[in-house]
């Protein structure tokens, strides 16, 4: 995907949320007496200058674009590699799932485990001390040191 | 007087047993965390945030600050041995450094690192401790208009600098300062935008938006440099110390840059990457053999690094006497400082300054320790370079979540640091800014508050925001930046196309 086509997505998404915001600022009740302002007024004037910038952004993006097909075309910008991110995305969801219901500890080893085996592969010695010590470690030290308290699930402790 | 004897007594609370721990955990996990490319004092703080939360402030906030010049001093070693900066300030770095480590002399370069972030970071310091005092005294005039034109200013730089497209830094701005508007109006009671979530009520929690949008999307933009593939770091060859010639050299490198640092660290939005880039710049435009910059001068290394410590120390004149953060990681120092209670301003050196000049003074003691630990122990810290990042990367996720689940004990806290964790890596992938979005959370509150008091006070007359000598200083200053801002690229392009 070339950089001006990334802005153009930019610039539609930015003026769509600062419509959508616009909108719903609209919708927010006012009370009767209040300061000058009210609660509207400031997140008006907020997403109304979010719709002009993201306004301004697909304006240039498509000015480059023009410029670009009259001349050699343009560079795609740095390739990534969006899937395994949202494997990524995908896999911390269902640990946060998992957590609350789990416990800290186990969610956690397990899904210490599950990434580690993918992205420190061949070291499933390394990868189970981690995935069950980190989690055992890190958890006495919120309760213990920090008096926190982080999800128990189906553990005692 | 006063501030004397307080600055003193800043000296024997920065001393205290526990603030001398506190201080040299921060500096050493600046140094460490500062080292590993791409992660940096804003990811750092962001993580451990939310594991100072049930701290004493003073402890806290002496390890957080610590970690942020700890991270400078870090950065220069992937930069010097690994040719990718630790920290974007560190990027200048790279350039001599990594030159030098490639003929043999890697050593001498993270020695002269460590004494320019020294010499730099101390001098910057001093420059904060006597600037401070005036100019908090100065901003005791400051009234609801002149806060919201100095508010608007540091938002508008920030917007405008921090990334190469000023509608970017703008709609990273405006998504922070509407991020900023949800919960309940304090005023009249209003819901807003909640979306019937009974614990967005009060508002999204700032530390959650920062872990996500720091720690998270980081981790995100490391999966794709793990299968890019891995770096590889040059090794450490020839001697620590430095020779008379190469210290000869650098003694003005490091005066000019220290300077140069300070001043740009104070102005919002510019920070230490554009002091290391301006400090570079000069030195090479006084060399007498610029021909050896990009070779391995070590004054190239010298100069940078200073700059880019002393703008770390400039970057906390506004965020302490004025409670305006001038750049990202300040604006999640001031998140700190929130979190704790603590309203940085003014107000601050005469209500608690006892605390204010325990943190600066532990700011001196801090920048000897990192010399002391990064002189010696420099090749054990580089060290950390060769641990598998896959490990890295896990750790970092999961000490993200613990963190933000503790603040509040609450579930839908962490699926909001996945959404901001996405949003951040979204951001970086379009090249839109993350500190205007940062900064718009951090001032948004501060920012409706005093609009709406200056609009109580004129009775909405708009015309009050610049009706006195300060606030009219500052609305031509954030038109200036603003004109800069869009001008800079337009001369640069022509100057480019002239010479094609």
């Amino acid at each position: 995907m070339t950089r001006s086509r990334l802005d153009l997505l930019a610039g539609i998404a930015a003026s769509l949320l600062g419509a959508v915001m616009l909108y719903a600022t609209f919708r927010l009740p006012v009370p009767i007496g209040v300061d000058p302002m009210g609660p509207k007024a400031f997140p008006g004037i907020i997403a109304f200058a979010m719709l002009l910038c993201g306004g301004t952004l697909v304006v240039q993006a498509l000015g480059r674009r023009m410029s670009a097909s009259g001349a050699d075309g343009e560079a795609p910008a740095g390739a990534g590699h969006p899937v395994a991110v949202g494997i990524v995305a995908v896999g911390l969801l269902l640990y946060y799932i998992a957590y609350t219901r789990l416990g800290f500890v186990v969610s956690t080893a397990i899904f210490l485990l599950l990434f580690l085996s993918f992205f420190n592969r061949g070291r499933h010695v390394v990868n189970v001390v981690i995935a069950v010590a980190f989690p055992l470690v890190l958890n006495i030290v919120f309760v213990e040191v920090l008096g926190a308290s982080p999800a128990r699930g189906i553990l005692p402790f | 007087m006063d501030t004397f004897y307080s600055m003193l007594s800043g000296f024997a609370i920065a001393a205290e047993p526990t603030n001398l721990l506190f201080l040299f955990i921060g500096a050493l996990l600046g140094t460490i965390f500062g080292i590993m490319p791409g992660i940096g004092a804003s990811t750092t703080i962001a993580l451990l945030l939310p594991v100072t939360f049930g701290m004493d402030p003073l402890p806290a906030l002496i390890m957080l600050f610590g970690i942020y010049y700890g991270a400078m001093f870090g950065g220069a070693g992937s930069a010097i041995l690994l040719n990718t900066p630790g920290t974007a300030s560190s990027a200048m770095t790279t350039l001599d450094g990594y030159p030098m480590a490639r003929s043999g002399r890697g050593g001498a370069a993270l020695a002269m690192a460590a004494i320019a972030s020294f010499i730099g970071g101390t001098l910057g310091i001093i420059a904060l401790s006597l600037i401070s005092v005036p100019l908090s005294t100065f901003a005791l005039r400051f009234g609801p208009a002149e806060y919201v034109m100095l508010m608007l200013f540091a938002l508008s730089t920030v917007a405008s600098f921090t990334g190469g497209s000023v509608p970017k830094g703008a709609i990273s701005a405006c998504l922070g300062l509407l991020i900023a508007t949800v919960g309940i109006d304090m005023q009249t009671a209003t819901f807003r935008f909640t979306l019937g979530i009974p614990e967005l009520q009060n508002g999204i929690p700032l530390i959650v938006a920062i872990v996500g949008l720091f720690a998270v999307a980081e981790v995100f933009r490391n999966i794709e440099d793990w299968f890019r593939g891995a770096l590889s770091a040059a090794r450490i060859e020839g001697k620590l110390w430095l020779t008379r010639e190469e210290w000869k050299r650098s003694r003005g490198a490091i005066g000019r840059g220290s300077v140069i640092g300070f001043l740009i660290g104070v102005l919002p939005g510019t920070g230490g990457t554009i002091a290391t880039v301006l400090a570079y710049s000069c030195e090479r435009a006084v060399s007498k053999t610029p021909e050896r910059f990009g070779k391995g001068a070590i004054e190239g290394l010298a100069a940078p690094e200073a700059a880019n410590n002393s703008a770390t120390a400039g970057s906390l004149v506004p965020l302490l006497t004025l409670g305006v953060p001038g750049s990202g990681t300040a604006a999640i120092l001031l998140a700190a400082f929130i979190m704790f209670g603590i309203q940085p301003g003014p107000m601050l050196f005469q209500q608690q300054p006892d605390l204010v000049w325990g943190l600066i003074n532990s700011m001196y003691l801090g920048n000897i320790m990192l010399l002391l630990l990064n002189l010696p122990l420099i090749g054990l810290f580089v060290r950390i370079l060769y641990i598998p990042p896959g490990i890295l990367m896990g750790i970092i996720l999961v000490i993200a979540s613990i963190g933000a689940y503790s603040i509040n004990n609450s579930a839908v806290d962490l699926y909001l640091i996945l959404l901001f964790g996405i949003v951040g890596f979204g951001f970086r992938k379009v090249g839109i800014p993350i500190p205007p979005l940062i900064l718009g959370i951090v001032l948004g509150p501060t920012l409706e508050q005093n609009l709406r008091q200056a609009m109580i006070i004129s009775d909405g007359d708009p015309m009050y925001l610049v009706s006195s000598p300060i606030s009219i200083t500052l609305a031509v200053m954030l038109c200036a930046a603003l004109i800069l801002a869009v001008a800079i690229p337009v001369v640069r392009r022509r100057r480019e196309l002239r010479t094609c």
